[in-house]
C-alpha cells in the first residue's frame, strides 16, 4: 500500500502544501506504527530534494536522490532513532552540530525523529530552541504514537498531523488477502498496521506461543488463581528474550481485556480472540466493569515500568499480585 | 571497471582521502571510499559529511603506471580495510576489476582478493562547482593565516558558530577571525588576486585542520570556490570540500582595544619559557591561573598551586612603558597565542587588570592585521 491509498487525506493535504510551497518548518506526525508516518516523512524529504519534480512539484521517486532518501542513505536527511531504549544525549549533540552546518549536497535538510517520545526530557528541551527559531532550509518531522505523552512545549511549537488508524475490519480483510489465517489476522490487526510486521508475526512460532501464554495468564488471573504467579516463574519469564517482546505481550493482554469489554456491552464490534469467544463470554458475565478497568490500569502501569527498565519478571509479577488481590 | 596501477602511488592517494573518512558517520556508506574510473584516470572520494576529499590519479602520470581497461565506479567499505589490503599486496603494481553484484577482484602477483562493494550510486553527491567562480590564494599564506587563528575556535557546541573561523574574502584582503569568547585571534593579509570577489564564510575549525594537512608546502597556489553550502579548495590533484557553519558570527571589530596604558616589548622565547614553567604549577591547581605583575621595572610572572607550591619568574624584557599593572589569566591561552608569531619579539598591550590585553608583533603598524586577544580572569 502506498501513502496515497493508505492516507489519502494526508497525501492530498501535503500535495497542496508542496505545490504552493507552504510547508512548515516542523510537523508532528501522530499515529500508530504502520499508519504511514515514516513513508510520508520520507516522501516529504523527496519532495524537498528531488531534482526531477513533476508539474505539481511532486517527487519522481525514481531518481538516485529519491532512492537514497527511501533507503535512508541521504546525507542531508537525518534519522534520529533510539540507540537502545532512548535517544542518547550524544546523538542529540551530533544533531545539534548538524544543525549548525550547511547541507552536504544542497542547502535543504530534514530531520526525522522516530519516535520523539524516545527522547529524554533534557534532549527534548535542547530541541526546543530549533523548533522555536527555525534554521533556514531545515525541516523537522517528529513521529509519535501519542501526542499526549509529549512535552506541551514541543507540541505547541509544531503542527500536528493525525494519521488515522485504518478501520479494523478493513485491515483484517487486507491481512487475510495477504495470506494470513483469519484467526491470526484478527489479533494482528489490533497489534500493527504494518503489513510487513503483520506477516512476520503470522509466520513466527514465538508469536503463537505468546498468544497462548497471554490467554493462559489472563485466565489464571481472572480466576483469582495464585498459580498465575507460579506460571510467571515456570513459563513466562523464559519466553521473552527481548524487552520489546514483553511489550508486545502486554499489548496482547490489553486486547483480551478490550474483547471482554466489547462482549460485556454487547457491541456489534468484532472481537480479536475469536477461538476463545465462549470463555470470554463466560468471564464477561461475571466481571464488573470496575474490575476490568482495574486490570487494564495495572497493565498500563506495567508498560511504564517496562519503559523504566524494570525487569520483565517483576513487572509481570506485579500485574499478577495486583489482580489476584482485587477480590 | 578494470585498471592496473602502481601500488604505492595509489596507496598515497588513498591515504589522502582517508583523512576525511571516519568510522563514526551518520550514514554507513561514508565509512567507505568511492572509486571512479574514467578514461582520464581514477578519482577517489572520501567523506565524513563535514569534509570530503577527492584525489585524482591521471593516466598521464608516469609514476602511476596507470592502465585503464574499463571505466566504472564502486564503493568499498570500510576504506581502512581496503587500504590495509593495498598496503600488504606483494607486487609493485596491482590490478583491480569489478564483477557482477558489486564485487571487486584485486590481484597482485600471486595474491588475489575478492571484496564485496556497494553501488556507487548510493554515495552522496558533492555539489557541482562552477570553476569560473574560482579565485586563487597563495598556499603558504593561507596555511599561515589558518594556523594563526584556528587555535582560538571554541571546542564547545553550545554556540556552534564559534567552532569555526570567519573568513572575509574580498577587496584585495583576506581576513580571518576566531574566538571562543575568552580569547580572539585576528589575521588580515593583502592578496592582490582577490580583488574582484566578495565572500564571508565561517569554516569549521576541524575542516581547516585537515586542510592544513593536505596542503603541500611545495604548492604555490590553491584555487577556492564558494557556493551556497560548501567551500572547495582545489589543488592540482586533490580537492577538499567543507561544509560551512550557518548563523550570524558576532561582530568582533569593536572588541579589539584601541587604547593602552601599559606596553611591554619582549622576546618570544623568553616569555614562552616563563609561561610554560609557570603553567606547570597552575595546571596542578584547581584554577589554571597565572598572574603577571608589572611594577618598578620588573616583569614578574607567578603561578601557584595550593597542593604543590608556587613559582616566580622574572622575565627579561626589551622595553616597558606606562602604568604598573597586575593581571591574571589562563597561561595556555598565552602559550598558544605565542606559538603563532614568526618574529623574535612581541608587544603586549594592557589597559587594566579587568580588560582584555592584546599580543601584537613587535613594532606592528596597527592593531588589526595580526592580533591575539586574551581576556583576564578576575581574582580576589
Amino acid at each position: 500500500m502506498n501513502i496515497q491509498s493508505k492516507q489519502p487525506n494526508i497525501f492530498r493535504l501535503f500535495s497542496t502544501l508542496i505545490k504552493n510551497k507552504r510547508l512548515q518548518h516542523a510537523y508532528l506526525f501522530e499515529g500508530a506504527p504502520g499508519s504511514g508516518r515514516l513513508e510520508v516523512a520520507k516522501w516529504l524529504a523527496q519532495a524537498k530534494l528531488c531534482p526531477n519534480k513533476d508539474e505539481n512539484a511532486l517527487p519522481c521517486e525514481q531518481c538516485s536522490i529519491c532512492k537514497r532518501v527511501e533507503a535512508e542513505m541521504h546525507p542531508d536527511v537525518w534519522h534520529l532513532k533510539p540507540d537502545g531504549l532512548s535517544i542518547k544525549v550524544e546523538q542529540v549533540r551530533t544533531i545539534r552540530q548538524e544543525f549548525a552546518r550547511t547541507g552536504m549536497e544542497t542547502s535543504e535538510k530534514l530531520l526525522i525523529i522516530d519516535p520523539i517520545e524516545a527522547m529524554t526530557i533534557s534532549g527534548a528541551n535542547s530541541l526546543l530552541k530549533f523548533l522555536e527559531e527555525p534554521v533556514p532550509g531545515v525541516t523537522i518531522i517528529l513521529l509519535t504514537e501519542n501526542e499526549k505523552q509529549l512535552l506541551p512545549t514541543i507540541v505547541s511549537r509544531v503542527q500536528t498531523i493525525h494519521f488515522q488508524k485504518q478501520p479494523d475490519d478493513a485491515l483484517v480483510q487486507h491481512y487475510i488477502q495477504q495470506g494470513i489465517a483469519s484467526e491470526k489476522a484478527h489479533i494482528i490487526a489490533k497489534l500493527t498496521q504494518d503489513t510487513a510486521a503483520a506477516k512476520q508475526y503470522a509466520a513466527s512460532d514465538e508469536w503463537q506461543q505468546w498468544v497462548a501464554c497471554a490467554w493462559r495468564f489472563i485466565t489464571l488471573m481472572l480466576d483469582k488463581n495464585s498459580h498465575a504467579l507460579l506460571y510467571i516463574q515456570t513459563d513466562l519469564k523464559n519466553i521473552f528474550t527481548d524487552r520489546s517482546h514483553a511489550q508486545l505481550f502486554l499489548r496482547m493482554l490489553l486486547i483480551i481485556y478490550e474483547d471482554l469489554l466489547t462482549i460485556k456491552y454487547h457491541q456489534q464490534k468484532m472481537i480479536a480472540f475469536i477461538p476463545y469467544e465462549q470463555q470470554l463470554k463466560h468471564y464477561a458475565k461475571h466481571l464488573t466493569a470496575l474490575e476490568i478497568s482495574q486490570h487494564i490500569a495495572s497493565i498500563f502501569e506495567a508498560e511504564k515500568m517496562l519503559q523504566a527498565n524494570v525487569a520483565i519478571q517483576s513487572t509481570l509479577e506485579k500485574i499478577a499480585i495486583k489482580n489476584i488481590k482485587t477480590c | 571497471m578494470k585498471f592496473s596501477v602502481n601500488r604505492l602511488v595509489f596507496l598515497d592517494k588513498l591515504r589522502t582521502v582517508q583523512l576525511a573518512i571516519s568510522s563514526k558517520t551518520t550514514i554507513p556508506i561514508l565509512t567507505g571510499v568511492k572509486i571512479e574510473v574514467s578514461q582520464e584516470g581514477i578519482k577517489l572520494t572520501g567523506s565524513n559529511a563535514d569534509i570530503s576529499i577527492e584525489a585524482f590519479l591521471e593516466t598521464t602520470d608516469d609514476a602511476a603506471q596507470l592502465v585503464i581497461e574499463e571505466t566504472g565506479s564502486l564503493v568499498l567499505q570500510p576504506a581502512r580495510f581496503f587500504a590495509d589490503i593495498v598496503n600488504k599486496l606483494p607486487d609493485e603494481t596491482f590490478s583491480f576489476a569489478t564483477q557482477d553484484s558489486f564485487q571487486a577482484i584485486i590481484k597482485s602477483a600471486t595474491s588475489s582478493f575478492k571484496i564485496h562493494g556497494i553501488d556507487a550510486d548510493n554515495y552522496p553527491y558533492l555539489p557541482d562547482m562552477d570553476e569560473h567562480l574560482a579565485f586563487k590564494l597563495p598556499v603558504q599564506l593561507l596555511k599561515q593565516v589558518i594556523q594563526q587563528t584556528v587555535h582560538s575556535v571554541s571546542p564547545h557546541e553550545t554556540r556552534p558558530i564559534l567552532t569555526g573561523v570567519k573568513f572575509d574574502i574580498g577587496g584585495g584582503k583576506l581576513k580571518a577571525v576566531s574566538t571562543d569568547s575568552h580569547r580572539l585571534s585576528q589575521r588580515q593579509v593583502s592578496v592582490a588576486e582577490i580583488d574582484h570577489v566578495e565572500y564571508s564564510v565561517v569554516i569549521p575549525g576541524t575542516s581547516l585542520n585537515e586542510l592544513v594537512k593536505i596542503l603541500d608546502d611545495e604548492l604555490e597556489e590553491v584555487s577556492v570556490i564558494v557556493v551556497e553550502n560548501q567551500i572547495l579548495f582545489m589543488t592540482e590533484d586533490t580537492y577538499l570540500y567543507s561544509r560551512l557553519l550557518e548563523g550570524n558570527y558576532p561582530k568582533t571589530d569593536q572588541l579589539i582595544p584601541t587604547e593602552t596604558n601599559t606596553q611591554i616589548t619582549l622576546n618570544i622565547a623568553a616569555l614562552r619559557g616563563a609561561v610554560e614553567r609557570a603553567s606547570l604549577l597552575s595546571h596542578a591547581g584547581k584554577n589554571n591561573i597565572v598572574t603577571l605583575n608589572v611594577a618598578e621595572g620588573i616583569l614578574r610572572l607567578t603561578g601557584q598551586s595550593s597542593e604543590v607550591g608556587s613559582v616566580v619568574e622574572d622575565i627579561p624584557y626589551i622595553s616597558m612603558t606606562g602604568d604598573p599593572i597586575e593581571i591574571s589569566f589562563n597561561p595556555d591561552y598565552l602559550k598558544q597565542a605565542l606559538q603563532t608569531f614568526v618574529g623574535n619579539d612581541v608587544t603586549i598591550e594592557f589597559i587594566s587588570s579587568l580588560r582584555p590585553f592584546i599580543v601584537l608583533p613587535a613594532a606592528a603598524a596597527n592593531r588589526v592585521d595580526f592580533v591575539q586577544l586574551i581576556t583576564p580572569i578576575r581574582t580576589r
